[in-house]
């Protein structure tokens, strides 16, 4: 059986002189090269990992509602073979935490554990390699009763649940969303370092912003000549700021500032937004380092979309 | 905001990043050259390296990458795809992978896109494998191979009467001055002395001469043309293809890759003599030096059997060659099985390789030694190859360097080759300079074939195929693409049909007039005047030296058939050349001598040659003596009635000239030729064959055949002009051609000679193809007042592509032709797009610019 790895870590062999290799992802050969030694080496190391992660990847779907399982997580199985012997297999787990002491079958992490009444609940999960696994939730209702929605079982995925009616939602790994009323306008849910999609909610104010970029051109009119704008470019941001928090939820928000993919939840309209963040450096903050206040951050997102007036 | 847009490279979908520059060019017309054919093309576009586009690419820019099957071939054509958002196709064609970038981990690749009119010219120019096509490579839609006889040319010319269909509508003979031939005996003839009045017995010495079989070799005085003798060789009536049908057959889906081609009818008809009226004149059969290629032979080797001292291998030819010889061309490495393992051995001395090639059970037939070495101590052993060999894990040791190739001419015709290869090495050492043993010789050959090719000249009998008669220097693409160029024809492609039209200039610009005064950005507008480079644009094909065109361009100083534009370009007095296509130029003369003429004595025709003294014939006696008699020349009671009795001595129809100064035979294809229709020919002349019977008394060779050849009465007409009424008519079997008129009316010259060698022909304005095609629009075009806008247009509400280049425009108080289209990112919906567009000072230039047909 081949063994789980995260894609940052090693995925190599050695070979001596003027060696052959192919590499293959789910049993589909996608490279094969020629590895030479260095003249005053014995032997080298073929480091696959920058072709593997092309097939490792993982998204925040498009969240339907209600309760569904979504395999948006490809985490195939990978194995190198030097001079047509298997050197190396292992399944790849799209894990860029760089964080040796992780759990990789642990993807969710979210940074408060809060949620809304009318945001979507999201827990990621992989079971381990050549398993699969059907994630149970515990779904604690206003009137104090459990529900326990049943998902389909597979190997890797991202579960859905509503908030709407729930106080509490509780994964078997212990992965808890505390549902509360925030009167906030915006969540964030995007795809942490484990690979996993969580929910934020910033609780402190937020602020949109549009810009605008107008083109024109000369145009004849009559024998006169008449300036014409023809086409305005908007791009909507949003400034949004995440209100005190505290040291270990703080110590959380690379998994946000650091995502490749974030998509933002209009609450009070339901309209969903693919957008960017556009911070380019977080500067961890504690009690002692921010004056002795709980940490503040202010996350600056742009829209992925440039919208057109004509 | 960006459009979106999808681009598909193989079928995969790319990652197109959100900045990536998709810009598209259109252009009507290099304003240099008018006769180039423009095919939209972008600039490169960047693609970064997603894992989208890393899986695409197969990880290209990797170094150690080892190309497997379905990888990333960027030696290949890959086909694209660019959809909207609706799915609709805005370009397709094939990209080429020019660069890829690495900085560090990261990709980016550089790729150009190239549109569909390339990848159509591509199909009719390689083939699956990357070889050349010829028009052989073409399906006409008939098996074209003939046997070459007299018969074959009677059923040739026959459906050239009835105007049926088959292989002879494809195909056929066009007589024509082709000059005295080379490989026939010109000054020998075979006579039947009974029919041309002669004595056919006489005794001397007391000793009876007679015919042979009733015929006599003529030994003649000098060299004679077929003209002369009047004796039509089968092999050589110099062959024609019709280029109507060569255009069909590169508008077949089937031969053209899968596009469906749109012939414009104003051009493409039937009544235009242009299209279905032109044939195009291939070698003539005796001059073919005829590959009859049997194919490959592929070499059978197991590299892993190694041999005590040497190794064989069998070696099948495909097809067995019948009186021929072969070149075989062999290509191998040899083998060692030797002590050392995983190391270099090289040669300290030299290796001899000895191919033979034999019948089974014979002696070697031809053998070839040849030695190879890397550092030669040895005097005597030419080094023509460097190696050393290199051993694996079990000791087995390949040649490392070039294959050794071995090629043997003239290998006799045998039913089975064995080949030998035998190997010797001699001093084999390692690293350190220690003698390492070998233990067993062989060779691979990875799959290698060997060519097994044969060449015989054409005779009567021989067999022609398609693969012979139509191999061509040029591409079905290079004569589409010349066509389209000579005529003036424009190419256009539809992306979202697949559909390749062919327009005149007259169907291209469709007449839509569109306004665009309020649609010009105004703030940055250049005017540039229409100025060329040179004073002089001469649009001509070439000509061959033959005989006329020579005395021509010494006498006029420029080329038969010349059109030269003056551009009005006064800053020089250069000129260029326009037309570059695979189409030559042929003069046709009416060729004028003393044998243009029928001689008769009451019902025998006297052979015209008989006009000249020196000439004698041989009678044979029973016991294999001959001896030789003066043949008498035509008497004053004969009766002499001449080809042309106005102008005498002038030949009874005109011809395309193919021989020089010298009467020397010359190529003579790639001549485009008008058929005329049949006419009737004078007296005395017929179509011949070899005959057993020139071997019997020449010696095996062939020679003329004076008489008693099939006689034939008419014979098509084909030439460079068409005279008499302005209606033509492709009824073959109306007498269309000829209404007594000797004025022309179409001529396949691009520009009107000086002088023309046909006595009673009359030459008016307006036959040529530049007064037909190009006259009334380059007119408009090189003119003082033409002049070159470039701006930037609003083209909102309008699709940008192509289809653009065909409409008029309007702003400024003046009419505009788009002529191109520049940097039109496709990804972006930006509505103003660079645009340069040139003055048409009358639309009708352009609209009825080509009259084909009167």
């Amino acid at each position: 059986m081949a063994t789980d790895k995260a894609i940052w870590q090693s995925f190599a062999g050695y070979a001596d002189r003027d060696s052959t290799f192919q590499i293959y992802v789910d049993e589909v050969l996608v490279y094969s090269g020629n590895a030479y030694v260095a003249p005053d080496e014995d032997e080298t190391t073929i480091r696959a990992n920058d072709i593997v992660s092309d097939y490792v990847s993982a998204v925040v779907p498009t969240f339907a509602g209600g309760t569904a399982v979504s395999k948006n997580i490809q985490a195939p199985t990978a194995k190198l073979y030097i001079n047509d012997a298997l050197a190396e297999s292992a399944r790849l787990v799209p894990d860029w935490s760089y964080d040796p002491a992780h759990n990789i079958y642990a993807m969710a992490d979210p940074i408060d554990g809060i949620a809304d009444p009318r945001s979507i609940i999201p827990y990621s999960f992989i079971a381990e390699s050549g398993t699969t696994k059907q994630p149970k939730v515990a779904v604690k209702l206003a009137d104090g009763s459990v529900f326990s929605p049943t998902f389909a079982s597979v190997s890797a995925g991202t579960v859905s649940i509503e908030a709407e009616d729930a106080t509490e939602v509780t994964f078997d790994d212990s992965t808890t969303y505390r549902i509360e009323s925030t009167c906030k306008r915006y969540a964030l849910y995007y795809v942490n370092a484990y690979g996993g999609v969580d929910l934020y909610i910033p609780k402190g104010m937020s602020t949109k912003a549009t810009s605008y970029k107008r083109s024109e051109y000369l145009r004849s009119s009559s024998a006169k000549y008449q300036s014409t704008n023809f086409k305005t470019d908007t791009v909507d941001s949003w400034s949004l700021n995440t209100g005190l928090m505290t040291e270990e939820q703080s110590m959380k928000m690379h998994h946000l500032i650091g995502s490749n993919d974030v998509r933002l939840l209009d609450m009070e309209t339901g309209e969903w937004v693919s957008v960017k963040i556009t911070d380019s450096s977080l500067t961890y903050k504690t009690y002692a380092n921010s004056g002795r206040t709980f940490p503040v951050y202010t996350i600056n997102v742009e829209s992925a979309e440039t919208r057109e007036r004509r | 905001m960006k459009r979106e847009i999808n681009l598909y490279i193989n079928g995969q979908r790319a990652d197109l990043d959100n900045n990536a520059l998709v810009q598209m060019n259109y252009t009507a017309e290099d304003l240099t050259n008018p006769t180039i054919v423009k095919n939209s093309y972008s600039q490169a576009v960047t693609l970064k390296g997603t894992a989208n586009n890393n899986r695409i690419f197969g990880h290209l820019g990797l170094l150690n990458r080892k190309t497997t099957s379905g990888g990333f071939n960027a030696m290949a054509k890959t086909p694209f795809e660019i959809t909207n958002a609706m799915g609709e196709i805005i370009e397709k064609g094939y990209i080429k992978l020019s660069s890829v970038e690495r900085k560090g981990a990261d990709l980016t690749y550089k790729v150009n896109l190239f549109g569909g009119l390339g990848e159509f010219f591509y199909n009719l120019s390689y083939d699956e494998e990357g070889d050349k096509k010829t028009l052989a490579s073409l399906d006409y839609g008939h098996d074209l191979d003939f046997t070459i006889t007299t018969s074959t040319i009677q059923s040739a010319w026959a459906t050239l009467a009835s105007g049926g269909g088959g292989k002879w509508s494809v195909i056929n003979f066009a007589p024509a001055y082709n000059g005295k031939p080379s490989n026939l005996s010109a000054d020998k003839g075979i006579i039947r002395p009974a029919l041309a009045g002669l004595e056919t017995s006489v005794t001397v010495d007391g000793k009876t001469y007679g015919t042979q079989n009733g015929w006599s070799l003529v030994e003649l005085g000098q060299d004679y043309n077929e003209w002369q003798t009047k004796d039509l060789r089968s092999y050589m009536q110099r062959p024609v293809v019709s280029v109507q049908k060569i255009i069909e057959a590169c508008c077949s889906p089937t031969n053209n890759g899968g596009y469906t081609v749109f012939l414009d009818p104003d051009f493409f008809n039937e009544e235009n003599p242009y299209y279905s009226g032109v044939w195009m004149s291939l070698p003539i059969l005796n001059t073919l030096e005829l590959k009859q290629s049997a194919g490959k032979a592929t070499l059978t080797t197991d590299p892993d059997n190694f041999g005590a001292s040497n190794e064989s291998a069998e070696f099948v030819p495909s097809v067995i060659l019948q009186g021929a010889t072969a070149t075989l061309t062999i290509k191998v490495k040899p083998c060692v099985l030797c002590s050392k393992k995983n190391a270099s051995v090289s040669l300290s001395g030299y290796l001899r390789c000895n191919v033979r090639a034999m019948s089974v059970g014979m002696d070697a037939v031809t053998s070839e030694v040849r030695s190879f070495a890397s550092n030669s101590n040895d005097p005597s052993a030419t080094a023509t190859a460097i190696g050393y060999f290199r051993t694996d894990a079990h000791g087995v040791g390949e040649w490392v360097g070039n294959e050794l190739t071995f090629t043997m001419a003239n290998v006799p015709n045998i039913s089975y080759l064995f080949l030998d290869f035998y190997a010797t090495v001699e001093d084999l050492v390692d690293d350190d300079g220690n003698r390492v043993s070998v233990s067993g010789y062989s060779f691979r050959s990875d799959g290698s074939e060997a060519d097994y090719s044969s060449f015989i000249n054409a005779r009567s009998g021989t067999r022609i195929t398609k693969d012979v008669l139509l191999a061509t220097e040029g591409t079905p693409a290079d004569y589409l693409v010349g066509y389209c160029k000579m005529f003036g024809l424009q190419l256009f492609y539809d992306k979202s049909i697949n559909r390749v039209s062919i327009l005149t200039r007259n169907s291209l610009y469709n007449g839509l007039h569109i306004d665009i005064e309020d649609r010009i950005d105004y703030a940055n507008l250049k005017i540039t005047p229409f100025v060329f480079q040179n004073k002089w644009y001469d649009l001509n094909v070439e000509y061959e030296d033959g005989e006329f065109a020579e005395y021509y361009e010494g006498i006029y100083g420029r080329a038969y058939g010349l059109q030269r534009v003056n551009t009005g370009y006064s800053f020089d007095a250069t000129s260029k050349k326009l037309l570059d296509v695979v189409y030559k130029g042929a003069v046709e003369v009416s060729e004028r001598s003393k044998y243009m003429l029928s001689i008769k004595r009451g019902e025998l025709n006297i052979p015209a040659v008989m006009l000249d003294v020196g000439h004698t014939y041989n009678l044979y006696s029973a016991d294999g003596e001959s001896t030789s008699l003066d043949l008498p020349t035509a008497r004053n009671t004969d009766t002499l009635t001449y080809f042309n009795d106005v102008f005498k001595g002038y030949d009874f129809e005109s011809k395309p000239q193919f021989h020089g100064e010298d009467d020397k035979e010359l190529d003579g294809a790639n001549a485009l030729l008008f058929f005329r229709g049949l006419i009737e020919c004078p007296a005395g002349f017929q179509l011949s064959d070899d005959s057993a019977v020139m071997g019997q008394l020449n010696d095996g060779e062939p020679c003329w055949m004076l008489n008693g050849g099939v006689a034939i009465s008419e014979m098509p007409s084909f030439g460079r002009y068409l005279f008499g009424s302005s209606s033509f008519s492709n009824d073959f079997s109306n007498d269309f051609v000829k209404d007594g008129s000797s004025t022309m009316y179409a001529s396949l010259d691009m520009g009107t000679p000086y002088e023309i060698d046909i006595p009673d022909a009359k030459h008016p304005e307006g036959v040529t193809i530049y007064d037909k095609g190009w006259a009334r629009y380059l007119a408009d075009r090189y003119d003082v007042d033409t002049k070159v806008v470039s701006c930037k247009v609003d083209f909102r509400g309008i699709t940008i592509g192509a289809e653009l280049l065909r409409n008029f425009y309007y702003f400024d108080g003046c009419v505009w032709v788009l002529n191109s289209i520049k940097n039109y990112n496709v990804a972006e919906v930006s509505p103003m797009v660079e645009c340069e567009f040139i003055k048409v000072k009358n639309r009708n230039n352009y609209t009825e610019g080509q009259v084909w047909q009167q």
